[in-house]
């Protein structure tokens, strides 16, 4: 037994060591983040961070990342808001009215669906919505919001559905014997059993698929038009990751641009880790 | 005791193989005089003109495999050549960093970054104009074919926001801006050259890569932007160049100055060259290299 003991040791110290390590990482980005931005922070010029114009270039330069804040809102908030009766539906579908291997194997699609790379979303959105929406007589240009929600809804619904398929899961698991003994119908003890026993889950699903959606940045950047301006449904836009994908490369080594982009990226670090904290929050409330 | 013994082993082989990382990187830089194996070499900048010499690339190294075929007295090993995108900003950086040995550059060099670099050396390879350029089906073809630099002014900063408002005779569309992104070379040529202290419009589309720009004005009819003339002659009738000022975008006229928006095609690097590295860019400079950069729509310097 005493070899046991000693192994039990070792693997407890190293799954000690390694969480703290990846602890360590996420310290590291984020101090980094900090790090990089405090000379535009400090610089004359932080305060044109809350306004419209963004002319990182000009003299005098300007800095307004409203435009870009409100356009990775506008769009993640809206995606998650179309994805969000789908991926409640197909959850629902997929823990009722599946059993067995056919479940297992639905499951495990829509997990594929998640691991397609998003730049393969972006070329699907800029052919299959771009291009057509070109052609209507709503807009000059097919790059919009528009085409951005509806591409990052769909890759937001395989986040939702694995997360809610699990709640009703658990749901079926605890209930669903009493349910079938008191003769309540599939579709009831959907609507009233599942749905309302995993409220805090299907919150906290939600938030996840939504801080996914605002950090998401290649498939956005290919269809949204990358223009900063105010977010309007049919024109184009520009959000905070894509700007920094779309400038970071080119904006000169320590320049204001380069410190300001690193503000932009601290901005939506905070965004996402608030989210985050949100969602362990509303988690430990669901296990209570 | 066992654990503390595991755990400790644990850290020694850590430690031990970020000792050998070390190592390996002393060894690189230490003796310039023998040739040293040179490992991978890396080339960062303008993806625009990453395309071209990874063409002359993979002939290079189809044609010898290892550098000792290049040269007997290189060492045995095989040619490894990596092109990394990112932009011609990135490719100055990389240089500067000494992360590449190349940095492919599509504008001039600032006094400024010539000072980071702790030996400056560049050769130019040819040259590359920003050609404004629009849909084949835009009735502007047939209306006008010049754009006075002031039209373009008035078209790029957003003040013509209609097409009937260049030219009545135009029907009353949107016009559709396409530019790079605003840190970048190109935009920062066209600026120059074109806009001087007037702002482009922030209702442009931006695009994040040459390509991108080029597909974008194929797709729409309404759309114009300035497309690299390499790019353009790859595409050739799928997008028509107009002239500036009354100057068409020829090879004549490019190279002669004549046509305003124009920019280098550079190779920069930093302090000596490793062998290798020097036959790298013999190569590039080469007849082999030339054809390939008239091959593919842009002007070589020879």
């Amino acid at each position: 037994m005493k070899k046991y003991d000693d192994l039990n040791k070792f693997v407890k110290h190293l799954s000690r060591f390694v969480s703290f390590f990846v602890f360590l990482i996420l310290s590291f980005i984020v101090l980094y983040v900090l790090i990089e931005s405090v000379p535009f922070i400090r610089s004359e010029f932080s305060r044109s961070f809350v306004s419209l114009s963004w002319r990182p270039l000009s003299t005098p330069p300007s800095f307004g990342i409203l435009p870009m804040l409100l356009g990775t809102l506008y769009v993640a908030i809206f995606a998650s808001l179309i994805a969000f009766p789908v991926a409640v539906g197909c959850a629902g579908a997929i823990s009722s009215c599946f059993t067995g291997k056919t479940k297992h194997m639905l499951l495990g699609l829509i997990d594929m669906l998640a691991g397609i790379p998003s730049v393969v979303y972006g070329l699907l959105g800029f052919y299959i919505l771009v291009k057509p929406l070109e052609k209507t007589a709503l807009m000059a240009t097919g790059e919009s919001i528009l085409a951005a929600i509806i591409t990052l809804a769909l890759m937001i619904v395989p986040y939702m559905v694995s997360a809610f398929a699990k709640a009703f899961e658990r749901t079926n698991e605890n209930y669903q014997m009493s349910a079938k003994a008191l003769g309540v119908s599939q579709w009831y003890s959907l609507t009233h059993l599942s749905l309302a026993h995993c409220k805090l889950d299907l919150l906290s699903g939600f938030l996840v698929a939504l801080s996914k959606a605002l950090g998401e940045t290649m498939a956005v950047m290919m269809v949204i038009g990358n223009s900063p301006l105010l977010p309007k449904l049919l024109g184009k836009g520009i959000t905070i990751s894509s700007l920094i994908a779309l400038e970071m490369g080119s904006a000169k080594l320590g320049s204001l641009h380069y410190h300001a982009l690193y503000t932009a990226g601290m901005l939506l670090l905070v965004l996402l880790l608030s989210i985050n904290g949100l969602v362990r929050l509303i988690e430990r409330r669901a296990k209570k | 005791m066992l654990l503390k013994k595991i755990i400790s082993l644990f850290l020694a082989i850590i430690f031990m193989l970020g000792a050998a990382g070390c190592a390996g990187d002393n060894k690189r830089e230490k003796n310039d005089n023998a040739i040293d194996p040179i490992g991978q070499i890396i080339i960062t900048g303008s993806p625009t003109l990453g395309q071209v010499l990874t063409q002359l690339i993979l002939e290079f190294t189809d044609e010898y495999g290892t550098w000792n075929r290049v040269d007997p007295l290189f060492p045995n090993e095989p040619i490894d050549i990596v092109i990394n995108g990112g932009g011609s900003t990135a490719g100055v950086l990389a240089v500067i960093d000494k992360t590449a040995s190349f940095g492919l550059i599509s504008r001039n060099v600032s006094e400024d970054e010539k000072t980071k670099l702790d030996r400056f050396g560049q050769s130019q390879l040819g040259v590359d104009a920003l050609t404004i350029s629009v849909n084949p089906h835009n009735p502007i073809l047939e209306i006008q074919q010049d754009l006075s630099q002031d039209e373009l002014i008035k078209l790029f900063s957003g003040e013509f926001t209609h097409w009937d408002d260049l030219n009545p005779a135009l029907p009353h569309e949107e016009i559709v801006l396409v530019t790079r992104d605003i840190g970048g070379g190109a935009h920062e040529v066209f600026q120059q050259t074109i806009m001087s202290e007037i702002e482009v419009s922030l209702n442009t589309i931006q695009a994040p890569s040459m390509g991108a720009l080029v597909t974008k004005i194929i797709d729409n009819e309404r759309a114009i932007g300035y497309a690299s003339f390499g790019v353009v002659n790859q595409h050739e009738g799928a997008i028509i160049p107009l002239s500036v000022q009354g100057v068409t975008p020829t090879k004549e006229h490019i190279l002669s100055g004549d046509y305003a928006i124009s920019r280098p095609i550079l190779i920069l690097y930093n302090g000596l060259l490793k062998p290798q590295e020097q036959a790298l860019l013999d190569l590039f400079l080469s007849d082999q290299g030339m054809r390939i950069i008239e091959a593919r729509g842009f002007i070589p310097i020879r």
